[in-house]
C-alpha cells in the first residue's frame, strides 16, 4: 500500500481506488451504468471518436480529473441520467451529459480524498475530442484507471498538483 | 396551490433532470423555469413570481454564492427561499451558505422524493427550522 504524501494525500494505487470507487458510485447512482475496472493490457479503445471531459479543482490540492468516454456512447449516458428514450437525445444533450457526470464525479472523490471540512474550488467542465491513439496515450498515463462502462471502453484519470 | 419553480444551473443535464424530477416527486408544481447561471436567474426573478430556488453553486458569469447575496440585498428577494444543489461536499462552504441565508443544501445526484420534501416543506408555512436542517442532510 502505498504512504499517503506529506499533505496526507493518498498516491499511486490508493489514489486509483479511491477514483474508481467514485466513479463506479455516480456512474450507477446517476445514469444506472455499471463500471467494471480493467487492466490496462485489457483495454482496446473503441473505434470511435472519445469525448474528453476535464475538470479542475483547487484547493489543499489541486489537479484536475478527466474522462474520456465514446461520442458514441454519450446519448446512452444522458438518456439514463434524464429518464428518456435515446432517440430524443440531442447531441448537445449527450455532451453536456459527460461534462456533468465528471462534475459530480469530482465532488465525490474530493470528499473521500480530504473529507467533509476541505474545501475545494471546481472549474467549469470542458469538453474536447480524443482521437483512438490520444485515448491509448491517456489510457497509460499515471493516475489513469481504465473501465468498462456497461461494455463500453473509457478512461478516467486524476492528476494531481501540489 | 400550486408552486413556481426556478431551476439555476449552468449544465443542461441538471437543469432537466431536476426539472423532470420535481415533476415526477409529485410536490403541488405550477410553472418551472429555467436558469444557466445568477445573472439569468436574477433577471427572471425581477420578472416573475417565483416561490422557491434551486441553484447550483459553481457556474460561469454569476454563481450561486453571488446570486443568494444578490439576492438578500433585494427587498422583494431576499424572502424567497434557496436550496443548492451541487457537487459541493465541503461542510465548511455548506456552513458559509447557510449563514449567508440557504435553507437547504442538496449533494448532486438528487432524488424525486429528496425535492419533493424541501418543496413541501420549505413552502410550508409551519416548517420547523430542524426540519430543514435535516434535509440537507
Amino acid at each position: 500500500m502505498n504512504s499517503p504524501d506529506s499533505a496526507g494525500c493518498p498516491n499511486g494505487e490508493d489514489l486509483a481506488s479511491k477514483l474508481e470507487r467514485s466513479l463506479a458510485d455516480i456512474l450507477e447512482k446517476s445514469a444506472f451504468v455499471f463500471s467494471e475496472r480493467l487492466q490496462l493490457e485489457d483495454f482496446q479503445p473503441a473505434n470511435d471518436v472519445y469525448l474528453r471531459a476535464e475538470i479542475r479543482f483547487t484547493g489543499p490540492h489541486s489537479g484536475s480529473l478527466v474522462l474520456a468516454a465514446p461520442r458514441s456512447f454519450s446519448p446512452q449516458l444522458a438518456a439514463n441520467m434524464l429518464g428518456e428514450e435515446i432517440e430524443g437525445i440531442t447531441p448537445e444533450q449527450a455532451e453536456d451529459a459527460v461534462k456533468e457526470l465528471l462534475n459530480v464525479i469530482c465532488g465525490e472523490f474530493l470528499e473521500t480524498l480530504r473529507g467533509a471540512r476541505a474545501v475545494y474550488s471546481l472549474s467549469i467542465p470542458v469538453l474536447t475530442t480524443l482521437t483512438a491513439d490520444e485515448v491509448s496515450a491517456l489510457a497509460q498515463a499515471p493516475g489513469s484507471v481504465v473501465f468498462n462502462a456497461d461494455d463500453t471502453p473509457a478512461v478516467i484519470n486524476v492528476t494531481m498538483g501540489s | 396551490m400550486s408552486y413556481n419553480i426556478l431551476v439555476v444551473d449552468d449544465s443542461m443535464t441538471a437543469r432537466l433532470f431536476i426539472s423532470k424530477a420535481l415533476k415526477l416527486g409529485g410536490a403541488d408544481i405550477g410553472k418551472i423555469i429555467q436558469a444557466k447561471d445568477g445573472k439569468e436567474a436574477l433577471a427572471i426573478l425581477e420578472k416573475e413570481w417565483i416561490d422557491l430556488v434551486f441553484a447550483d453553486i459553481n457556474m460561469p458569469e454569476m454563481n450561486g454564492i453571488e446570486m443568494v447575496q444578490r439576492m438578500n440585498t433585494s427587498g422583494l428577494l431576499q424572502s424567497i427561499p434557496v436550496a443548492i444543489i451541487s457537487t459541493e461536499r465541503s461542510e465548511t462552504r455548506i456552513e458559509e451558505l447557510k449563514t449567508a441565508g440557504v435553507r437547504v443544501f442538496l449533494h448532486k445526484p438528487v432524488t424525486p422524493e429528496m425535492l419533493k420534501k424541501v418543496v413541501d416543506t420549505l413552502l410550508n408555512p409551519g416548517v420547523s427550522r430542524e426540519s430543514v436542517e435535516e434535509l440537507g442532510a
